[in-house]
């Protein structure tokens, strides 16, 4: 006997689903520092160059594989092409496990700050942090703030609260996600509307900022850097090369519009870009403040500074600003837990509660190990903690880098191995706008193409540029003295590739090679 | 006293419009708010020796000007509205002591409502929300 798969509810409840999935931490802060940083205004024309082109493509092939399957992504890849597709599958959706074990690090750390906001810490003017330097040093208050709290065990408990929202959300599948995302989804729109209101229309010069973030630097368009940062900033803003869009995508009953979704979705997602991009944009523009293309930096000291500056009770605002933050990055860490869930259910017909139960163990250990309070680098030259440095290295391979590898081999199997022809089939069959050859030239060629060239503007300007695997040189940096810590420090850029290559690749293989429970029962 | 007296002498000399910056370190809640176009004096406490104004700092559109310094003081007419970033070697009041860098961020107005900036936000505003109304419109029908 087969077991019925679920389903949404409601298209609405899968296009709130699909698009808080998509709208993250980055959308909220992360935009603004990266249009101003590539030409304003001018950062439109590749940005919606690249939305056309390889955003809303790319989330109308992961949906249509999940619609046409209707299985979970790597079960998806293998029907698409066979074991190597199956590789494919579990390589992003064991990176997805990695990035959503650092990614509720990030949120610990927000519910940190939270914490810190309503009692009015993180809005004093300076803190002096106790281990920086040595014998401490003074520093802007959130950034003070940060620093002094990652040093402690505060997190550690936070990661355990994260988690465990994490699994209560997911904990009946698309049910419990469709009614928390009803809820989270519009609470985050409507907070940011607010939010642009006020920094727009009621501070004095905020619109100025808002006509600053849009003016276009027309030289910006002959860089190349400006429409790489565009096509990366697509990617990660649409949660795509996670698996996760094919996870959602296969709850649906098969005859649905999947361009009307991915398109319907896509804007969602670019257009409260759009808005946080302003209203955060205004503020810093109003106290003189200059963004940073880093969402760390703008998430934890650069809005927060600015929240400072605001003529607003602080604390209210800013336990609101922090709040916004952990109802959006958790709308999209459930997403990645379920495709994870999703993937070793279709696989293995374990039970949700007995994959949950794994997902959270191995997730809180994780992620525990992300938020290690051990001071590193005491005059903070690139990290501070142990967990910063791990949250460090682990997102530069599992995000920045594996990403756009399960984006490119997602094309190639999809375009090539099974044929693109298939997915715009299916897609056209229920859709009201048709997919012409376009779409095949796309798939084939266009994404990853571009996205090849990326991972190797990518490899150059990060890696070989500066001749040495991707954080080696932080332990001559950090000046740690001779010990354990300073060789575990020494050793940890190599261990953390390791473990990347082995947790991902190694593991999709073994995954790949294991019976599943289809075919043990054949 | 005699910067004081320098300002007020140029401020004297130049038109209405003109508006003085004391560069003096960020104070929360009172941002440096100057306009487009319009000559801006900067001055500091002690003497300043140099100033380097860097438009959108940090972005990969920097573009830099180098302000001519005269008694300390500075006048300066921003290029375009934004970010910009002073970067001024100034002496302390303490004659003996050596100039020191200074850096200061402050936002520059735009002198009229109307600009570029606003049509491209507009613009974008439109493809975005217009389509994703067409969009969730359509969603809401099928649904109901």
């Amino acid at each position: 006997m087969t077991e019925q798969r679920a389903q949404w509810k409601s298209k609405m409840g899968f296009i709130l689903a699909a698009s808080g999935s998509a709208i993250g931490l980055g959308n909220i802060v992360v935009f603004s520092g990266n249009a101003y940083k590539f030409g304003g205004g001018a950062f439109y024309l590749p940005y919606f160059v690249a939305l056309f082109l390889i955003g809303i493509p790319v989330m109308i092939m992961e949906f249509g594989l999940g619609g046409m399957t209707r299985k979970s992504f790597p079960i998806a890849m293998r029907q698409a092409g066979g074991r190597a597709g199956e590789w494919v599958g579990w390589f992003a959706i064991l990176n997805a496990g990695i990035i959503s074990i650092w990614y509720v690090t990030l949120l610990a750390w927000v519910v940190g700050m939270g914490l810190g906001a309503m009692t009015n810490k993180v809005f004093v003017d300076t803190v002096t942090v106790d281990w920086v330097g040595g014998t401490g040093a003074p520093m802007q208050g959130p950034q003070g703030y940060f620093f002094q709290m990652i040093a402690g065990w505060l997190p550690v408990v936070c990661v355990i609260v994260v988690w465990a929202l994490n699994v209560i959300i997911t904990w009946r599948g698309t049910q419990t996600i469709e009614k928390a995302v009803k809820v989270f989804v519009p609470l985050m729109w409507v907070a940011m509307i607010l939010l642009v209101v006020q920094g727009l229309f009621f501070l004095d010069g905020g619109f100025d900022g808002g006509k600053v973030l849009f003016t276009p630097h027309k030289e910006a368009l002959g860089q190349l850097s400006v429409w790489q940062g565009s096509v990366s900033q697509i990617l990660f803003t649409l949660s795509l090369g996670f698996g996760v869009m094919t996870a959602y995508a296969s709850y649906l009953p098969k005859k649905s519009d999947m361009t009307h979704n991915a398109v319907t979705t896509s804007l969602l997602n670019c257009g409260f870009e759009w808005i946080a991009g302003a209203a955060i944009f205004s503020i810093l523009f109003v106290y003189a403040i200059e963004p940073k293309a880093s969402t760390l930096a703008m998430m934890y000291f650069t809005v927060p500074w600015g929240i400072k500056a605001l003529p607003v009770n602080h604390q209210v605002f800013g336990t609101a600003f922090f709040l916004l933050l952990l109802v959006a990055g958790l709308t999209s860490s459930i997403s990645l837990v379920e495709a994870v869930v999703a993937a070793a259910r279709d696989k293995f017909r374990a039970s949700r509660m007995k994959v949950l139960a794994i997902v959270f163990v191995i997730g809180v250990v994780g992620s525990v190990l992300c938020s290690l309070p051990t001071i590193v680098d005491q005059d903070l030259k690139e990290t501070g903690t142990l967990g910063l440095l791990l949250v460090d290295l682990f997102g530069h391979w599992s995000f920045d880098t594996g990403l756009i590898i399960v984006a490119i081999l997602e094309c190639i199997v999809i375009g090539w191995v099974m044929g693109v022809d298939k997915i715009r089939a299916y897609v056209n069959d229920n859709s009201r706008f048709n997919l012409g050859l376009w779409f095949n030239a796309l798939i084939k060629w266009v994404i990853p193409g571009s996205l090849s060239y990326i991972l190797i503007y990518n490899f150059v300007e990060y890696d070989a540029k500066k001749g040495a695997l991707y954080g080696s040189t932080y332990a001559a940096k950090f000046g740690l003295p001779e010990g354990p810590l300073a060789s575990i420090v020494a050793a940890l850029p190599i261990i953390a590739l390791v473990v990347w290559v082995v947790g991902t690749a190694g593991v999709a293989l073994w995954l790949t090679r294991s019976k599943g429970a289809e075919e043990e029962t054949a | 006293m005699r910067l004081a007296l320098a300002t007020l002498l140029l401020c004297g000399a130049l038109s209405a419009q003109t508006r003085t910056l004391h560069i003096e370190g960020y104070v929360a809640g009172k941002p440096y708010l100057v306009v487009n176009k319009e000559t801006t004096i900067v001055a500091r406490a002690g003497s300043m020796k140099s100033l380097t104004v860097t438009y959108r700092p940090g972005s990969e559109v920097e573009e830099k000007e180098t302000v001519k310094v005269t008694g300390g003081i500075a006048m300066w007419k921003p290029k375009s509205a934004g970010l910009a970033k002073f970067d001024a070697m100034i002496k302390p009041p303490d004659s003996a002591a050596k100039p020191a860098p200074y850096s200061e961020i402050v936002s520059i107005r735009f002198d009229s409502a109307v600009s570029l900036g606003l049509i491209v936000m507009l613009f974008a505003g439109l493809i975005l929300f217009g389509g994703a109304y067409v969009s969730v419109r359509a969603l809401l029908r099928e649904e109901t």
